[in-house]
């Protein structure tokens, strides 16, 4: 997932920048309540994580500025005020939910999971297309029932083309998700990461869409 | 009350009831004997013409001797000028002596018989009537029945009247008592009665009770919003301690493990100072404290030292311009280092490079003054905000955002007042001690740092 992770305390968002992507999602980490409000000008993101209290802007109204501007996006508000009346609020602000901090990276990021999961309508964690399967919760992939082992880049390339069910995903849309990656021993060629897919599943599953990108074949 | 007087009551009608017993045997005894003179003269003639008025007992004349004679009833004797007894009815003791006209009393027996005598004008005759000692006692019990059922009846009545009224009387005790039962501890607030609808006394005491709840809820409210503030300032350091140490345990990258561990550190030590915060603040807000003479330039030579560090990385000189040895407050001494340390820390965080941080401590007519001046931006706006716990103008302001809080609650305690004053070319916050020592209690607990 492309995550917006806006959070000025600076130990935080390192911390869950790093973890997230640890565990393979492209992370835009933000201090500046101004710049966020801009930040679905140029861009998109998958989910965003957004703490309310910014010292420049409330987080309340940067939601609100979303949401007037059509960005339907889920928002996973971390939220140091606890109290329910607060949290109330805040869903009533257009966030999709929310997190009392202190909480574990894995949790927040098993709930904003879920909540892009539901915007995109899938029901759960499971991905089919043909004989190919994966299990984005367990972070597992088999191929006609034998386990296939995937790198966190291989395994966010596959997830992207299976998320679209057998249509063509963009080459930028993939390589958005792998931007930023510069640590760790693999390269983040897009060419290569595929390369390695077809290896692993069979070259025939992920057929290339001319000028356009790619996508799995059943 | 009621019972001490129903008791005098009693008594006085039992006392009451004897008189009016006494006085009708005494209507009795001369109204007989008013009959028996008006009746007597016939019955003399009679008695001389057939020879027995000198009968001793005459039989059946005025009443019967039956078993069954009411002792109630008076008895009578005609006799002489000179005593001699000449007839007398049945049951009038014989040996009873003659007495002057009028009313008196003669014991026989051990008994005092009430007795009236009276001459007959047209006999050279004296009527003597008299009654029963036990008809005088009958009579008293009866009139003292009927005194004592009258008073019955009366208390009764007076009681459940005096009950209605007192249950009536008493309605806005009730209503109050509910009221309050009704109040929430946690948000406490007047209990919403008007004063001018009770009674003079209760509404003294409720205006009294508004006034307690009023500050209680203020109290309550802040303590509450302090409570939250303190929670909120201890959740964003340990979700990002969370956050590293969730990062820690996934990553085998040494240079990236070394980082996250530093970054755990700095939260650490951060909140941790945050807890030394509090910890002082509570001290300051505490119900009063225990105060002596206090030297104020040694521990303003002491916080200098201490800051010297600070202020030398920021190239801001700092000292103390006009400092006496001989100026002494009543104080505890490590509350007021940390107000002085605390005054100290924001005017060098506030003062640009290169510029002065002066300390002066000057005696004042009824004061001593604690002067701090520094060139910073000064404090015009968010001024009455400025004491809150966890205030800060700028969200990004480092530190807890506790320390003028501090400083207000140790100079409450003191009884010394702190304002910031801008009218001069530098900025500067002043804490004012009064000389007088009885205004050097500790009064903590009134602190709105709390």
């Amino acid at each position: 997932m492309r995550i917006l992770l806006i959070e000025d305390d600076e130990v935080l968002g390192e911390g869950l920048s790093a973890a997230l992507a640890l565990d393979g999602h492209r992370v835009d980490w933000l201090v500046d309540g101004r710049a966020a409000c801009q930040a679905f000008d140029a861009d998109a993101f998958d989910g965003v994580i957004l703490d309310l209290a910014l010292p420049d802007i409330d987080g309340e109204r940067i939601l609100s500025h979303w949401r007037d501007r059509g960005v339907a996006a889920p928002v996973l508000v971390l939220t140091a005020h606890a109290a329910s009346r607060d949290c109330v609020d805040v869903l009533n602000a257009g966030a999709d939910d929310y997190v009392a901090k202190p909480a574990r990276s894995a949790e927040i990021e098993a709930r904003l999971r879920a909540l892009v999961r539901r915007s995109t309508g899938y029901a759960d964690e499971r991905r089919e297309v043909g004989d190919l399967c994966m299990d984005i919760g367990r972070r597992s992939v088999t191929c006609a029932g034998q386990p296939v082992v995937l790198s966190a880049y291989e395994f966010v390339v596959l997830q992207a083309l299976l998320d679209r069910a057998g249509g063509p995903v963009p080459r930028e849309r993939l390589q958005s998700l792998l931007y930023g990656w510069s640590d760790g021993p693999e390269s983040n060629s897009l060419e290569v990461l595929i390369h390695r897919l077809r290896q692993k599943i069979g070259s025939a599953r992920i057929a290339t869409v001319r000028n356009i990108g790619y996508r799995v074949v059943a | 009350m009621l019972c001490v007087a129903a008791a005098i009551l009693f008594v006085d009608a039992r006392h009451n009831a004897r008189e009016l017993a006494a006085m009708d045997i005494d209507s009795r005894l001369q109204q007989t004997a008013i009959t028996l003179a008006s009746a007597s003269s016939g019955l003399l003639e009679r008695f001389q013409n057939s020879g027995r008025l000198h009968d001793t007992r005459i039989s059946g004349l005025i009443v019967d001797d039956s078993p069954g004679r009411s002792v109630n009833t008076p008895v009578f004797a005609l006799r002489r000028n000179d005593g001699e007894l000449v007839l007398r009815s049945i049951g009038f003791p014989e040996q009873l002596e003659p007495a002057r006209p009028g009313f008196s009393r003669r014991t026989l027996d051990g008994q005092r018989w009430r007795i009236f005598s009276t001459p007959i004008d047209t006999a050279d005759l004296i009527i003597q009537v008299a009654i029963d000692p036990v008809a005088e006692r009958n009579r008293a019990e009866v009139f003292e029945k009927r005194l004592q059922q009258y008073l019955f009846w009366l208390f009764l009545a007076l009681a459940i009247v005096g009950l209605l009224m007192l249950w009536r009387g008493l309605a806005p005790i009730r209503q109050l008592q509910r009221v309050l039962g009704q109040i929430d501890v946690h948000h406490p607030s007047p209990t919403g009665l008007s004063p001018a609808a009770l009674p003079r006394e209760l509404a003294g005491l409720v205006r009294v009770i508004d006034a307690l709840l009023s500050r209680l809820g203020r109290v309550v409210e802040r303590q509450r919003v302090f409570a939250a503030a303190a929670n909120h300032e201890f959740r964003t350091p340990l979700a990002g301690c969370q956050s590293q140490v969730d990062f820690l345990r996934r990553t085998h990258d040494p240079s990236h493990r070394e980082a996250a561990l530093d970054r755990i550190d700095e939260r650490i030590t951060h909140m941790t100072h945050l807890a030394a915060q509090l910890q002082q603040l509570a001290e300051a807000s505490q119900l009063g404290i225990d105060t002596r003479d206090v030297h104020l330039a040694p521990i303003v030579r002491q916080v200098i030292a201490m800051r010297h560090a600070q202020a030398h990385a920021k190239s801001v000189s700092l000292g103390a311009t006009v400092l006496p040895d001989d100026i002494v407050v009543r104080g505890e001494p490590t509350l007021l280092q940390s107000l002085i340390d605390n005054l100290l820390g924001n005017a060098i965080e506030v003062a640009p490079m290169n510029t002065c941080v002066d300390v002066q401590l000057e005696r004042q007519e009824t004061s001593v003054w604690l002067r701090i001046l520094d060139a910073g931006p000064g404090t015009r706006a968010h001024e009455e905000r400025l004491f809150e716990p966890f205030f800060r103008v700028e969200k990004a302001t480092p530190g807890t955002g506790l320390g003028l809080s501090i400083v207000h609650a140790v100079a409450d305690a003191h009884g010394a007042e702190v304002w910031f004053d801008n009218t001069g070319p530098e900025h500067s916050v002043v804490v004012s001690w009064p000389t007088d020592n009885s205004a050097s209690r500790g009064r903590g607990w009134q602190s709105g740092a709390l």
